[in-house]
């Protein structure tokens, strides 16, 4: 009861707070509003027109920067593509514009720019490394550069040992599995156990 | 002067290293966009991926759109996987859309489903297990068995449900409805339901020229039409099919070892104006109901009963093939 009580308050006090801001300033009102109508065209439309529309309305809209940049890219304007999502990774600076970057410059061979990109992603990463750490392994052959470039996060060194493990490049492994028995961490005793046991 | 040859050296092999890395790395496909996450061979990723040969792709609550270097757009509805290729996608499982195909063809249930102009677009999605459903939506698509024999045209703005037959059924056995024509000596039908035209032999055919009938037989693979068919069929079964239930009977054709049902269109918005599902008849092929010349009665022709095999009554209907129920 008490529970309910509060969040009617809450409530209250948030529309009472927003109603007080609208009268005080209406234009910061309207901007608002735009800006929840360009959300809303980045999210639910997809035309280039409209994605157009939806970044000018709100320039830090990096979903619709990103889609932009996909976009060119399918239809070959490598430059245009490059300064869409470079602008997405501006306006934000979390892992979805690292990743589409790391990728973009993967797909186009440029390793030189790969590597920053997939390094701030790897930094940025919240659960699973595999996806970025295929990308990589595909570029770079040693893994213990692999995991040099992408910073060498204890997390990361499991997940790609891993990812050898399940490709069955044992030999790759242990160079890693050498990488994480030099820091002694007792998290990872039974994983270098498990592999040590491996043909 | 040796230690900038030795760098020099050292240079000239790393630029070697990193040129042979790339050249035996996966080569990129394509790109894959999606409303949320989706599953890229086996690992989660979050919006956007790259496609390697042979991409595993699993869409989960959101739509996947895919452009591949060749040009084709693809989409994978929620819950679908497929395989993807620089020349073709196979469906796994769900539903997938394909435009500006020009050199792709999808895959699914060992059936080839291919554009058959870069601007013809259509889904195809799996329907359980032993079923597959061609929308053509603009242009036709062609459909080849696993042996590349054509088992149909599916024209824009119809639906056709395939279902490949067992293997003890054999794949020469054809099962068709059409009118039959008559061209420089040489018997055609172009079956209702695939639109597949075949050249037709037997005896008597004559007699049911211009008429709606039901043809059962197998295919002659040792010799090829001079008639522009995509294959001879030595009849086993005529059967004149009345007019007032031409529509009725033909439910069901068997081309290749795969059965063919017309469906109502998955995509009717689509579609073109008119019944989806309804297949008029190609070009060439006379429309409206079929002609019984005047004074015969349908579905007997004179000159003797319709051809049937020894044991079997004339005039009773063919059997559905087995496993394909409407």
């Amino acid at each position: 009861m008490l529970l309910l009580l509060g969040s009617a308050l809450v409530l209250t006090a948030r529309l009472t707070v927003a109603e007080a801001d609208f009268r005080r300033n209406p234009d910061l009102g309207a901007q608002s509003l735009y800006w929840l109508r360009a959300a809303n065209l980045a999210r639910y439309e997809s035309s280039l027109a409209q994605l157009r529309a939806s970044v000018s309305l709100n320039p830090r809209l990096s979903s619709a920067w990103i889609h932009l940049g996909l976009d060119a890219e399918g239809d070959g304007n490598m430059t245009e593509a490059e300064s869409d999502l470079l602008q997405a990774a501006r306006v934000d600076h979390q892992y979805l514009p690292a990743w589409t970057l790391a990728n973009f410059y993967f797909r186009r061979g440029d390793s030189a720019n790969f590597w920053p990109w997939a390094r701030r992603a790897a930094a940025l990463t919240y659960d699973d490394y595999r996806p970025l750490l295929r990308l990589a392994d595909t570029l770079e052959t040693s893994p213990q550069i692999v995991a040099t470039r992408l910073g060498g996060d204890s997390q990361l060194l499991r997940a790609y040992m891993d990812v050898l493990i399940g490709l069955s490049r044992l030999d790759k492994a242990r160079e890693i599995a050498r990488l994480l028995e030099a820091r002694h961490d007792p998290m990872d005793r039974a994983r270098l156990a498990d592999l040590a046991k491996r043909e | 002067m040796k230690r900038f040859t030795f760098r020099i050296g050292i240079g000239v092999f790393l630029a070697l290293s990193l040129m042979l890395s790339m050249a035996i790395a996966a080569p990129p496909i394509g790109t894959v966009t999606a409303g949320g996450a989706f599953r890229l061979n086996g690992d989660t990723v979050m919006t956007n991926g790259t496609l390697t040969e042979g991409a595993l792709l699993e869409t989960g609550r959101s739509n996947s759109s895919v452009r591949l270097a060749g040009g084709a757009r693809l989409s994978l509805s929620a819950d679908s996987r497929a395989k993807l290729y620089s020349d073709r996608i196979i469906l796994e499982k769900g539903e997938t859309g394909l435009e500006n195909g020009v050199g792709f063809h999808l895959e699914a249930l060992g059936l080839t489903i291919r554009p058959d102009r870069g601007l013809s677009t259509g889904r195809v999605g799996l329907l359980g297990v032993n079923r597959v459903r061609v929308a053509a939506l603009t242009g036709s698509f062609r459909v080849l068995n696993a042996r590349g024999m054509l088992v149909a045209n599916v024209a824009a703005g119809t639906t056709v449900a395939f279902e490949p037959q067992a293997p003890r059924v054999p794949s020469a056995a054809i099962r068709i409805t059409g009118t039959l024509t008559q061209q420089n000596g040489h018997f055609l039908l172009t079956d209702q339901i695939t639109r597949v035209t075949v050249e037709v032999t037997g005896p008597r055919l004559a007699a049911y020229v211009g008429q709606v009938v039901g043809v059962t037989g197998a295919v002659n693979a040792a010799t090829a039409s001079t008639a522009g068919a995509s294959q001879i069929i030595a009849t086993g079964q005529v059967q004149a099919i009345p007019a007032g239930a031409a529509g009725s009977a033909n439910t069901t054709s068997v081309v290749g070892g795969v059965a063919a049902v017309p469906e109502a269109g998955f995509t009717a918005s689509a579609a073109p104006p008119g019944r989806p599902g309804e297949t008029g008849p190609p070009e060439g092929v006379p429309p409206g109901p079929p002609v019984t010349p005047p004074g015969k009665p349908p579905g007997r022709p004179p000159g003797g009963p319709p051809e049937t095999p020894p044991g079997r009554p004339p005039g009773r209907p063919p059997v559905d093939p087995p496993g394909l129920s409407r």
